[in-house]
């Protein structure tokens, strides 16, 4: 009997064991959701898609001397602009939910790759320093190259993590990947909703193009965040504290930056002037403050450029250029980045093609026909 | 922590084991059981609750009632007046912070109604954090004292073994409402020796429940309140379903629900086995009930008989000619303690009703008998009926709101948006096979404890609990975590 029961409870663990290793060792390499960086099937993610074509540059002797790092807010700042400007391959590398520990895994790569750019535009936002982007660390694990940049107890939580992400429906698909690589949908540049160029800059394709075709879209979609109360979805709460991990990475990133004598323009990132203003009122804006004090300080004295343009006015933006609460359109991009480079907010240039040019005409390499 | 949860799952289960069965002897088996209690409860207190305040309560709780115990059976034969102020003192105290935690903020809302309806201005808005598990362990501590005090169960020998009873993990949060007389014999087994060795008999049977449980929860109920929570969320933002949308959202709950507590039951038993303890059952196929009495003898049977011993049999029970009252009083109170709100006394004076009802029907032959299947058949479909209607009251957020669902049901519905929402096609398919699981197939208990414990049914159960283990991502919490 009691070999019998021990039999069963044996059977019962090594069948859960198998079950749940082999599917989840499928889902690691069929990678049907792009949690992964699989070998077979590689995540088709801004962060993986952005390093391999980093990696791609690299070997076509092509690497960036301009990289800019940071969230979604920076996703659209145009490397067409600042090479315009400068005369410098400049490649956008900024990430959704990015924060300053993600960055400085990103630099640590960069380095370790022999991209060493000479001048990195590192833009900061005030949720990442506090900890509110903390849930899309996990989407370092569909990119290998830089989760091996953090500590390794870190990894394992984030891969941890990932795993609780697996679905099982998906697991069909998972094994068909493994035996058929799955080609990429076909999608036109009008249809899809966003989009990397060869450079990394993202095209809000869907976004643009309706504005282009239906103005009164976007002014309705603009209007919503224009009033107070829906600021509050984009309103930093009360109770919140500085995540000393993130302001820890934020420093050891500028430090590591001037270690290798690139030059650093550290930018915090606007919000329009409404939520802006909202946000001056917020208990937690005094959190902000405070450690931004500090920051320049500490810029300073590294010898990094520290620009606050939390406020439209300080690059003379315009309010109705904001998809949303912090999101600023190109046309608000291209005055941040004169402003980062000295010139007249509303300086144009050349050679800079607009978003609808590139919808119309995406570059031969892009993240919807290239893994 | 809740049980189908990676952290649960992965880490605190197989600790806990290792060090329960680590080899030692019964005092370290309890220790260690009450301290995985502890960081259990503490867990969720320090995540959602005071940070540790809540855990205190529960120690704190724990401590009074285990005193007030010991200190009864101290006390002389003659020293009456004494021994019914330690039965009071607890009880009260124990139901002072069951209401204050749990109703206080009910009554400041009535009362906050009644000063408005006289013009007297409004009171500022009360918010209490609900200690989870409150209305569980108060219960269980009120059943302790009142056990001792009437000399039904010996006092617990150490506050040790009290504290086990009390917050042992797998039914601290959401019952089974367990009471110390059907653990008393159990630990006096494991004092003497029981706890020397797993009992893998035991264990598989808990490996059964465990896997049967988290699949009822996480591939079933789950999976119904993703297609239902929306039509209910829009029906209770003033959104009007169609009739056939209202109804599929009702019996889906009705199956959720089931699913849920039962599957969480399930899991609770068959964790109590991994430990060698064995809990009572909780659900004994109430689909399958004929009548209202029926189905509280098979729906959350240790709360049912909780609320028969310790509050309508002393209220007189069926002996004092009040009957009805006594029956009334106790399922409005039962309703009551599901939550504060009008819609729980309202759904537990439903309850009452049918119960009533039913009385009469049977006691004068109004009703068919169960002997004959198809009168069976037709008893039980007209008793879940009543059921269903039950549970439009007991999922609603307000009163309105079920008004405004039963309104749907019948195909009437209110003035309001209509809502358009698309059921997947699996979901009907699934409604009936849902019904005809609870009408037909054996219980979890029927099939954990009668079957044998073939190497297919093993490996049957790791696979299905390795799949649902792939769900936990799109969990929703336990139903019976709010009450």
């Amino acid at each position: 009997m009691k070999a019998s029961s021990q039999r069963f409870a044996r059977l019962f663990f090594l069948s859960f064991a198998f079950v749940w290793l082999g599917v989840a060792t499928v889902h690691i390499l069929g990678n049907p959701d792009g949690l992964f960086s699989s070998p077979i099937v590689p995540s088709h993610g801004d962060r993986s898609w952005k390093t391999r074509r980093l990696l791609a540059l690299r070997s076509e002797g092509n690497s960036p001397q301009i990289v800019i790092l940071g969230s979604s807010r920076l996703m659209q700042m145009s490397p067409y602009q600042i090479q315009a400007i400068t005369g410098r391959r400049t490649f956008n590398y900024a990430v959704q939910g990015a924060t300053p520990l993600e960055m400085l895994a990103e630099l640590k790569f960069l380095l370790r790759s022999d991209i060493k750019p000479e001048l990195l535009i590192i833009g900061l936002d005030d949720r990442a320093m506090l900890g509110m982007y903390n849930h899309w660390l996990g989407r370092m694990v569909s990119d290998h190259h830089i989760l091996r940049e953090l500590p390794q107890s870190l990894q394992i939580r984030l891969w941890g993590k990932a795993i609780t992400q697996i679905r099982f429906s998906s697991t069909p698909r998972a094994l068909r990947n493994l035996f058929v690589k799955p080609g990429l949908p076909p999608v036109s540049p009008r249809k899809a909703q966003a989009f990397l160029c060869d450079n990394g800059y993202r095209v809000r394709s869907n976004l643009s193009w309706s504005r282009q075709v239906r103005p009164g879209e976007f002014d309705r979609r603009r209007s919503q965040f224009a009033q107070p109360n829906a600021l509050m979805a984009v309103n930093l709460p009360g109770q919140v504290a500085l995540d000393e991990y993130q302001v820890q990475s934020l420093y050891k990133l500028l430090k590591l930056a001037r270690q290798h004598d690139i030059r650093v323009k550290l930018v915090v990132t606007p919000t329009r002037t409404a939520t802006g203003t909202a946000v001056q009122a917020d208990p937690a804006k005094v959190l902000i403050d405070q450690f931004l004090r500090g920051l320049r300080s500490r810029c300073r004295k590294l010898g990094v450029e520290y620009y606050d343009l939390r406020l439209i006015e300080s690059f003379a933006g315009d309010v109705r250029e904001f998809w949303d609460g912090v999101h600023p359109t190109p046309a608000n991009h291209a005055r941040i980045v004169n402003c980062l480079f000295g010139l007249q907010p509303d300086t144009r240039h050349r050679k800079v093609p607009s978003e609808v040019s590139l919808i119309r005409r995406p570059p031969l390499v892009n993240s919807l026909n290239t893994w | 922590m809740q049980f189908n949860t990676y952290p649960f799952l992965f880490v605190f289960l197989p600790l806990t084991l290792t060090l329960f069965w680590a080899d030692r002897g019964p005092r370290w088996r309890m220790a260690s059981l009450v301290a995985a209690s502890y960081a259990f409860y503490f867990y969720w207190d320090y995540l959602e609750g005071l940070k540790g305040g809540f855990t205190a309560l529960l120690v704190g709780s724990t401590a009074v009632n285990y005193f007030a115990g010991k200190a009864m059976v101290r006390l002389l034969p003659d020293q009456h007046r004494k021994r019914k102020l330690l039965l009071i003192g607890p009880i009260a105290l124990n139901l002072t912070v069951l209401a204050v935690c749990k109703y206080a903020v009910f009554a400041w809302g009535i009362a906050g109604d009644l000063l408005g309806a006289v013009g007297g201005g409004m009171l500022p808005q009360l918010e209490i954090i609900l200690p989870i598990g409150i209305s569980f362990y108060t219960f269980e501590a009120i059943s302790y004292i009142v056990d001792v005090y009437y000399q039904a169960t010996k006092p617990a020998p150490s506050f040790l073994e009290y504290a086990c009873f009390i917050s042992m993990f797998p039914r601290e949060i959401s019952g089974p409402i367990v009471r110390y007389s059907d653990l008393e014999e159990q630990f006096v087994e494991k004092r003497a020796g029981g706890w020397r060795k797993p009992d893998w008999r035991q264990i598989n049977v808990g490996l059964m429940l465990l896997t049967m449980g988290m699949a009822k929860k996480v591939l079933v109920a789950d999976r119904i309140a993703e297609v239902i929570n929306p039509i209910w969320n829009g029906m209770s933002s003033g959104g009007v379903a169609s009739a056939p949308c209202a109804w599929a959202a009702v019996l889906g709950y009705t199956f959720q629900l089931y699913f849920d507590f039962s599957g969480y039951s399930d899991m609770a038993v068959g964790l109590g086995h991994f430990f060698g303890m064995r809990l009572p059952q909780n659900f004994n196929s109430p689909y399958k009930a004929t009548d209202a009495r029926d189905f509280w003898r098979r729906w959350h049977m240790t709360l049912s008989a909780w609320l028969r011993d310790y509050l309508y049999i002393p209220l007189g029970g069926n002996r004092t000619g009040h009957r009805a009252r006594n029956v009334m009083i106790t399922m409005l109170l039962g309703g009551l303690w599901h939550g504060a709100a009008w819609q729980f006394v309202m759904w537990g004076g439903w309850h009452g009703l049918l119960l009533i009802a039913y009385r009469i029907l049977r006691d004068r032959r109004w009703m068919p008998s169960d002997e004959n299947p198809v009168a069976r058949f037709f008893n039980r479909q007209m008793m879940f009926f009543w059921v269903i209607i039950g549970w439009v009251l007991f999922r609603s957020p307000n009163l309105q709101t079920a008004a405004g669902v039963f309104r749907m049901l019948a195909g009437i519905g209110p003035d309001g948006q209509p809502l358009s929402i698309r059921l997947p096609g699996w979901y009907f398919p699934a409604v009936v096979a849902c019904w005809l699981w609870c009408n037909v197939a054996p219980n979890s208990f029927e099939v954990a404890y009668r079957a044998k414990h073939r190497a297919v049914y093993a490996v049957l159960a790791g696979v299905v609990l390795a799949v649902c283990v792939f769900y936990f991502g799109s969990k929703t919490d336990f139903l019976y975590f709010q009450f």
